[in-house]
């Protein structure tokens, strides 16, 4: 009977050595807390070891280990400090009670949102892409014509600028990566309408501020657009585009870090003049050569260099009925030679210090010629900014930087009998900035910045300070508060005139709500902007500026809403946005404070952008709606009571994906032939009867219409110019 | 989509073959954490297995695997996600392993390949703008990844997928693109896996991808 005994002493076995499994194995178990939430999705593990777990959606863990001796357990999450404590593994572990604090996180913090539209993928706060600034109906490839989609801005037909919030166009600059462009519209005849200088292929990234910007930029009352070249070209490709106003060909070439595009392009609009009725004669219809060259290269220092040289030719000679004779035509030609050049080089220094350095080279020549009238402008300048950006601490910056622009503008008139008078002025216009970025938790940010300027012509120094906050108390919505004051000197043509011109200047205040939920975005902003020592003059016998001085002044206050919304409905992609605008303004030789000629009360768009995928296409609409601008009509005696007729206008485009590398693209603005008229032009002198003749300022045609076809060669067969659709 | 990461994270096979450069505690680690692909259902449980590939990386720095599948599983709970904003999110935070991948293992096909998975998880959150741009970048990352490895099958899937994604939305003929997934997934055995750790999925992707001709 000895096998019974045996058993007891395998059993007693079996268990000592149970036990000492249980001992080498021990549990970690707990909960994750962060304010009074649990954290599902933290990890949690014994630092230098295997073990380890993430928390589940109520925030426990629980994990074994066999390590024994005393670890270190971590605790850690995005966003949040990590927590360490020390555990000894010899014997249990209670189950631990583990709090979280928030620390800066640039993903989640708050950002400050008023005044600013971005595009761009860079963006997390982007309410477009940058595709948007070329699929919009209407835009027909002009940045500015995307822009005057979103609020905030005014549709002034006769002059195609970007007119911001009650300002005049002068009072929005526009930057290529970071550098000034000083003419940033094509040069056109008097009443007619300009685009943008740049192709929107050209760029990446967009961000559009109608207020209460950075102390980056000055010289500036309204608006600052910053255009942000393209990363250097993926692969080597040839693009020919073959369309009805001309023809495109671009390189691709792309090497190590780093590539090149470069193109050439010929327009000339004879044959679209010739098949859409005009409302002008044309002898020689809008004919240009251009070509842009564009390079970015990474350095290995981690450094980055954009390049962005373009060169255009253009010429035109129209006719228009002569004011007060409907006979007789005024016979007008512009010849236009315009050189751009910009370098932008952004380099770390080390882990605190980023340099960003950068010029741009502008010069335009406009060769005017106005019956038996002959002016030829010339106007030259140098933009160069040196910025130095200090990283303090997580969500805090200082960047501080010194920028210059130097210009020379040079004008020669006359009629052909009579020797021509010239008029040149230069100037320099130093300034210098610093502005600290901060941030308060996640959920607090703030700006605070000063900006002074010099201008050698005006003699006198500004000095500007500005502030913003910004403040995201979930995930959802979020408030932006903004105020400062924004200087600019007087239009060069202004500085030869007799007299004393000064800095004018806008002292704005913004609030806005911003709503970014998945594909839906909702932004109300209102704000009110106090403008001061605006140019003022008097006329001499012959309209010529006199006594120039800075005795104007304004104001304008708006409330402005956009919605975005590409979840709704599937494959399409809308947005809506309203303007309310009250400005009124007493400057030049207004006799009272009046509303701009530029200004519309009430501004409404809808663009609308539709896939359909059995079509390979993208169907897009644009509607617009502008209350009518006052201009003043001499013939009636209260001043500025003339009235432009509300502005109306439908836009559609097309866009077909035909093969892997063939895009046919059309696209018709004001399908409906609305006829939009800007006001009038009057006679200078009334006639024998006292009254004042007229013309009406008329676009150059109703509509507009375009067709083009996109080829792309290159060794990926799949490659297309979708991104130019 | 979905239906094709449980596949895929089903493909896992854990084969006998074992590695003798690594070290036992960490293959038993990987072993362990591998084998949860197949509970991974939500965004919620892809990137906690995330978290714990994460883990093994730190401790073993120098080892590609676990960042390797830090990022896959990462790339799957985009996938798996429906929110746009989500989506973007759950690739940002796989960057860094990434980058770190494609710096020390640029002669890695598997990398490559999950380099191309990245770039097709980027245009899936908004095709009708990043369609191109991202499509042609998933391209270049198969045609690294085809110079370095071209009997891998995970290439020959994922440049199976690319082509044939681009034929469909154009209308073309899809079967030689089949054909292609057939002989890439008879021929899938004989492709050797490194170890039982290394990547091994691929084998139900091609026989679905070699079926598309026949619905």
């Amino acid at each position: 009977m000895k096998q019974p005994a045996v058993l007891p002493f395998v059993f007693t076995t079996a268990l000592v050595l149970l036990a000492g499994a249980v001992a080498a194995q021990v549990t970690l178990a707990g909960k994750v807390w962060s304010g009074k939430a649990p954290l599902p999705g933290a990890s949690v593990y014994l630092l230098d070891s295997y073990d380890g777990t993430v928390t589940n959606a109520e925030g426990r863990f629980t994990f074994d280990t066999e390590e024994t001796g005393t670890w270190t357990l971590v605790v850690e999450f995005l966003g949040y400090a990590p927590y360490r404590v020390e555990v000894n593994l010899d014997a249990p572990v209670a189950p631990l009670d583990v709090e979280l604090k928030e620390v800066y996180n640039e993903m989640r913090a708050a950002t400050i949102q008023a005044g600013s539209f971005a595009a761009g993928e860079a963006h997390r706060t982007a309410v477009l892409k940058p595709l948007d600034i070329v699929t919009t109906a209407g835009s027909n490839g002009n940045v500015v014509g995307a822009l005057q989609t979103l609020p905030g801005t005014t549709p002034v037909g006769e002059s195609g600028r970007l007119f911001v919030r009650g300002g005049a166009a002068d009072e929005t600059q526009i930057y290529v990566d970071g550098m000034r462009v000083l003419q940033p519209y094509t040069s056109a005849v008097p009443q007619t309408q300009v685009r943008g200088r740049f192709n929107p292929f050209l760029f990446s990234g967009t961000q559009f501020s109608t207020g209460g910007f950075s102390a980056e930029f000055g010289n500036a009352m309204s608006a600052v657009l910053q255009l942000e070249t393209d990363d250097p070209p993926a692969e080597d490709a040839l693009n020919i585009a073959v369309m009805s106003v001309g023809a495109d060909v671009t390189a691709n070439r792309k090497w190590e870090n780093g590539g090149v595009l470069a193109s050439l392009s010929y327009i000339n609009l004879t044959p679209t003049m010739a098949a859409i009725p005009q409302n002008f004669d044309w002898y020689r219809a809008p004919e240009s050569l251009e070509g842009v060259v564009r390079l970015g290269q990474t350095t290995a220092s981690g450094g980055k260099v954009r390049v962005l040289v373009q060169g255009t030719y253009s010429e035109l000679e129209m006719g228009r009925t002569a004011i007060g004779d409907a006979r007789s035509t005024e016979r007008i030609s512009l010849g236009n030679r315009y050189a751009f050049a910009s370098v932008a080089w952004t380099q770390p220094l080390n882990e605190r210090w980023i340099l960003d350095a950068g010029t741009s080279l502008n010069a335009n020549r406009d060769l005017l010629n106005y019956d038996d009238l002959t002016v030829e402008g010339d106007h030259v300048g140098v933009f160069s900014k040196v910025k130095f950006t200090r990283l303090l601490a997580p969500g805090f910056k200082l960047r501080t930087g010194v920028v210059t622009t130097l210009e020379h503008f040079n004008e020669a008139s006359g009629f052909a009998s009579d020797a021509m008078q010239t008029v040149q002025s230069d100037w320099a216009h130093p300034a210098a900035f610093a502005e600290l970025d901060g941030h308060l938790g996640n959920d607090w940010a703030w700006r605070a910045g000063v900006r002074g300027e010099y201008a050698t012509a005006l003699g006198a120094w500004n000095f500007a300070p500005r502030v913003s906050l910004g403040w995201q108390p979930g995930e959802h919505g979020s408030w932006s508060l903004a105020a400062g004051r924004f200087y600019q000197a007087p239009d060069r043509a202004w500085l030869t005139a007799p007299g004393s011109p000064q800095f004018a200047y806008a002292d704005q205040v913004l609030m806005n709500w911003q709503s970014q939920v998945s594909g839906r975005v909702v932004r109300i902003e209102a704000y009110g902007k106090q403008y001061r020592q605006l140019l003022t003059h008097d006329t001499g016998m012959y309209g010529e500026p006199l006594a120039i001085a800075a005795d104007g002044q304004g104001y304008a206050w708006g409330v402005e809403g956009f919605i975005r919304d590409n979840k709704t409905i599937p494959q399409l992609d809308y947005w809506v946005s309203y303007s309310y605008l009250d400005a009124r303004r007493q400057y030049l030789d207004q006799p009272e404070l009046a509303v701009p000629g530029f200004a519309s009360a009430h501004v409404a768009s809808l663009v609308g952008k539709y896939w359909v995928d059995h079509w390979r296409s993208q169907i897009g609409i644009t509607c617009q709606v502008a209350s009518a601008r006052p201009f003043d009509n001499p013939n009636t005696p209260e001043y500025n009571d003339g009235r432009t007729d509300v502005y109306r206008t439908v836009d559609a485009n097309w866009s077909f994906l035909w093969r892997p590398h063939v895009i046919f693209h059309a696209s018709v603005s004001n399908v409906f032939g609305f006829k939009n008229s800007f006001g009038a032009r009057f006679s200078s002198t009334p006639d024998a009867n006292g009254h004042y003749a007229s013309q009406p300022v008329l676009p150059a045609s109703n509509r507009f219409a375009f067709v083009g076809c996109f080829i792309t060669f290159s060794q990926d067969k799949s490659a297309n110019q979708l991104d130019k659709i | 989509m979905k239906a094709m990461f449980s596949l895929l994270a089903a493909c896992l096979l854990l084969s006998a073959a074992s590695a003798q450069d690594l070290s036992p505690r960490f293959q038993m680690a990987m072993g362990k954490t591998l084998s949860k692909y197949g509970e991974c259902q939500t965004v919620e449980d892809w990137s906690a297995l995330s978290a714990n590939f994460d883990r093994i990386a730190k401790k073993d720095s120098a080892e590609w695997l676990p960042k390797y599948y830090a990022v896959h599983t990462l790339v799957i709970a985009s996938f798996t996600a429906t929110d746009p904003t989500q989506k973007d999110a759950l690739l940002d935070q796989a960057d860094a392993s990434l980058n770190a991948l494609l710096e020390t293992q640029g002669e890695n096909a598997e990398v490559h390949v999950l380099h191309a998975m990245y770039y097709t998880a980027r245009l899936v959150v908004d095709p009708a703008s990043r369609g191109q741009k991202y499509s042609m970048l998933s391209g270049q990352a198969v045609g690294k990844a085809k110079a370095l490895d071209p009997n891998n099958p995970r290439v020959q899937y994922m440049d199976i997928a690319n082509g044939m994604g681009a034929a469909q939305f154009f209308g073309q003929d899809v079967s030689a693109f089949c054909a292609a997934a057939q002989q890439a997934h008879d021929a899938f055995d004989s492709y050797p896996q490194a170890s039982r750790i290394h990547p091994g999925w691929g084998k139900d992707l091609l026989a679905e991808q070699a079926a598309t001709c026949e619905r």
